[in-house]
């Protein structure tokens, strides 16, 4: 549905994106991990068009019009002055949507007349969602929004994904830094660093890819062992492996477990880490 | 009415553990023949997994004849005693080399294992 060519992105000429080749199929749901300043945030800009990219293409198959797509930025500095009664009647008139369900504010207990300021950071979120929602999106670009979210409205905004995707097959791509509350969702990852991606991989393929070990205080690290990641504690020893191959738990004498996709992912950006120390 | 405890720490796919957790439902009697499901979209929100990893875990078990499905009416449950009875005996096998590995690991020897083993099934708690 969406297909990403050769393309990269500059910021006073330092490069951020560089030569990125992707592609989305319909009703993907897709996490983005990956370092601070590795580029994930450019990336979902040049994708929504607010950003033009230095060189390269976005391009939208199936008449996807720009009017089907909902972006959620990391920060929200949106309609402040409008109350939301106002924000709601330009943004349907903008985006030319039918009518608006204010269940989602109904179930919040927002008052139409108040301004988008007086809303919490969380209440912003779910109310620019709401507002997403009319647009019907057949794509939705979601930029860590999660973290400013407290649980309860995690919790709504959760469930109203879930429906949002199950009635439009919304393709959603998030970037993300917290994973637990929607670590069973996708079921494709990515993961950048430097401006590219180094890992994208189907969830169950990468879940069985990463492991972990744990060694006692004089066991040696077996040599040949492709350590992705460390933690080194005087009472850890910690050695994440990737990539694991099942024939490893027969040629090392080690215990190999398994991982959760946080975990996963917090390996891979702290081997960013070690790489840029080194 | 569903007790599904996903493992997210565990690199059995999703999917294959919702697929499992219905099985257990029904395999313990809590599911019963006749007896409905929830609808994808809600089934999606209570155990938070994509709606297309539900339509996958539905489809799996109608293949394998544990649900039966029709488009407007949703999903439900179609007991087959046969069928149950040998999904029975593979979870005891499962769950009994989960256990050997488990004591295996620890240093155990093939005769401490079976020694244990008729010394426990013959103790007074268990028929």
């Amino acid at each position: 549905m969406i297909e990403v060519k050769d393309l990269s992105f500059k910021f006073k000429k330092k490069p951020v994106l560089e030569n990125i080749n992707i592609r989305f199929g319909e009703g993907e749901f897709i996490l983005i991990a990956g370092n601070n300043g590795a580029g994930k945030s450019t990336f979902l800009r040049c994708l929504t068009g607010v950003l033009s990219p230095l060189s390269g293409s976005v391009y939208f198959k199936d008449g996807l019009s720009k009017r089907r797509i909902g972006y959620i930025p990391d920060g929200l500095g949106f309609f402040e002055n409008l109350t939301l009664k106002t924000a709601i009647n330009f943004h349907t008139r903008v985006f030319r949507t039918g009518g608006f369900d204010d269940s989602l504010l109904k179930e919040l207990d927002l008052d139409p007349d108040s301004k988008v300021k007086t809303l919490s950071v969380g209440e912003r979120t779910l109310f620019l969602f709401s507002l997403i929602l009319a647009q019907k999106p057949r794509l939705l670009l979601l930029d860590e929004i999660l973290h400013a979210v407290d649980a309860y409205l995690r919790d709504i905004f959760l469930d109203r994904l879930l429906d949002m995707i199950a009635q439009y097959n919304t393709t959603v791509i998030a970037v993300n830094h917290t994973f637990t509350e929607i670590e069973k969702i996708p079921e494709r990852v990515l993961v950048m660093e430097n401006g590219g991606f180094i890992i994208d991989e189907k969830t169950d393929t990468l879940r069985e890819k990463v492991k972990k070990i744990e060694l006692g205080p004089d066991e040696p690290v077996p040599d040949d062992l492709p350590v992705l990641f460390k933690k080194e504690t005087p009472y850890i020893r910690e050695y994440y492996v990737y990539p694991f191959e099942e024939k490893m738990r027969t040629g090392f004498d080690l215990e190999f477990r398994d991982l959760n996709l946080a975990d996963i992912l917090k390996s891979f950006i702290g081997g960013y880490y070690v790489k840029k120390r080194v | 009415m569903f007790r599904m405890n996903i493992d997210t720490a565990s690199s059995i796919p999703v999917y294959k553990q919702a697929i499992q957790a219905i099985k257990v439902e029904i395999l313990a009697g809590r599911l019963k023949d006749g007896d409905s499901l929830p609808p994808i979209r809600e089934l999606a929100k209570i155990i938070r997994l994509h709606p297309n990893t539900v339509a996958k875990v539905y489809a799996a078990l109608q293949d394998e004849g544990f649900i039966a499905g029709k488009m407007g009416s949703g999903h439900w449950v179609t007991f087959k005693k046969k069928k149950l009875d040998s999904l029975k005996k593979a979870l005891i096998e499962d769950e009994f080399r989960n256990f050997i590995d488990r004591v295996l690991a620890v240093g155990a020897t093939k005769t401490e294992i079976k020694e244990l083993m008729e010394k426990h099934l013959d103790g007074d708690h268990h028929d």
